[in-house]
């Protein structure tokens, strides 16, 4: 379960204010508004890759803001975090990157091959050829196969939770609809608490089970995806309703 | 005065000061901007996140190796630098004032202590570890895209530079008297 207690974080203007949520284990919240309203701000203060000014936030109970480098470190262990351009390091290959993302008791432990046949089945738990990417430097890769690679480093460590950052942002379609239906076979077979950063409404509403939105930095709306889609608030429903968003970025434009 | 003491010019100029800080400036440009550069792309394309992401510190991936690469190459560039620049000096005195190599040698070897050759690699040492450290601390900073990797990597060799130079000022004072 992840908790976010009245977090507050500025920079030079407030980004988030007051920000409380709770996120039951297991579930797959998508976190959704107008940009720079701070939701990868929100979702980076979740193992502690940006330190909010007040508040807390709290992985099954023990506390990111209090935790020691040893705590902060194993907290992080428990996330999986997917990169909005994926992060793969460039200098490493594929087998390289995902390695990295397996526990050091775990290199330390396993013998090479249970290694290599790890990082394997992580590559093929999100539809790559493990023969045909191993080797690659991430500068090969297209932009969706290197989102895929930075899914397969993501899961590897086997976490609880599932950090996303705009896994679709910069992907074609076909692309998009690849990575949100492996995002589901991931939260089916792995049963992980996955939060959600998007701009991708429709796939927002078909993966997740409660959608968030954010507006200057907090909460707006938070419901099912039925909610959502029944709601009056006049964001949400620019959200939800391409002609409504037109109005309103007509209105944002007279303003 | 008799030409040879030119021999002990050139050694002591090249091994006290020219080439320690003539190396580190060459590091500077070749190895601290490129060390800059690269970690501060890692910060804005969010590498350096994901490896706290996945519990690891950048601090022993990734400035510890660099900066003990530093340490001990450092010593050994600044003694092959050391010992071009005095061949290429006893060849330049023979070519421009006439002046035998085993005067030139003579001359080098009258003012000679061995403590100037632990002086030279003790200067190498410290440009070995503080040029890689500035050059790391720089990167990790860095903020704003190519822009603001661009403006780290200037400001990282500015600092670098006149780190070493203020440096290399004060270690006569310490070590020479």
């Amino acid at each position: 379960m992840i908790e976010y207690l009245d977090v507050y974080k500025a920079f030079d203007l407030p980004v988030l204010s007051g920000v409380s949520l709770r996120v039951e284990s297991g579930e797959t919240l998508a976190l959704i508004g107008p940009s720079g309203t701070g939701k990868s701000v929100l979702l980076k203060t979740t193992i502690g890759l940006i330190i909010p000014d007040r508040g807390d936030v709290r992985i099954d109970g023990e506390s990111v803001l209090g935790a020691d480098r040893d705590g902060l470190e194993r907290i992080r262990r428990k996330a999986g975090y997917v990169f909005q351009y994926a992060a793969l390091f460039d200098s490493m290959n594929v087998y390289e990157n995902i390695k990295l993302g397996l526990r050091d008791s775990d290199l330390k432990r396993l013998p090479d091959a249970e290694v290599l046949a790890r990082v394997c089945q992580a590559l093929e738990d999100v539809n790559l050829d493990p023969f045909q990417v191993l080797r690659k430097l991430p500068a090969e890769l297209s932009g969706g196969m290197r989102k895929r690679v930075g899914l397969a480093r993501a899961i590897v460590g086997r976490p609880d939770i599932l950090l996303y950052d705009e896994p679709v942002t910069g992907l074609d379609p076909v692309n998009a609809a690849a990575v949100e239906r492996l995002i589901t076979q991931i939260r089916e077979r792995m049963h992980v608490t996955s939060i959600i950063v998007t701009h991708n409404i429709e796939g927002a509403l078909e993966v997740s089970d409660r959608i968030v939105l954010l507006d200057r930095g907090k909460l707006r709306f938070v419901g099912t995806p039925a909610e959502f889609r029944a709601s009056n608030d006049e964001l949400v429903h620019a959200f939800a309703d391409r002609e409504a968003a037109s109005l309103a970025a007509a209105k944002l434009m007279e303003d | 005065m008799p030409l040879y003491v030119l021999g002990s010019v050139v050694a002591e100029g090249v091994i006290l000061e020219l080439g320690p800080v003539l190396t580190a400036i060459v590091m500077i440009g070749r190895v601290g901007a490129r060390i800059t550069a690269e970690l501060g792309t890692m910060q804005v394309s969010e590498q350096i996140d994901a490896l706290y992401s996945l519990g690891r510190d950048p601090v022993p991936v990734l400035a510890a190796p660099r900066i003990l690469a530093g340490m001990v190459v450092m010593p050994a560039l600044v003694a092959i630098a050391n010992g071009i620049g005095v061949i290429a000096g006893m060849v330049s005195a023979r070519a421009s004032a006439g002046l035998g190599y085993e005067s030139f040698l003579y001359g080098a070897r009258l003012f000679w202590h061995s403590w100037d050759f632990y002086y030279s690699e003790m200067k190498a040492f410290v440009f070995g570890f503080i040029i890689p450290l500035i050059s790391v601390h720089m990167g990790l900073l860095t903020r704003g895209g190519a822009e603001g990797v661009g403006r780290s990597t200037t400001a990282s060799v500015v600092f670098m530079i006149i780190t070493v130079l203020v440096l290399d000022a004060l270690f006569p004072p310490l070590f020479l008297n």
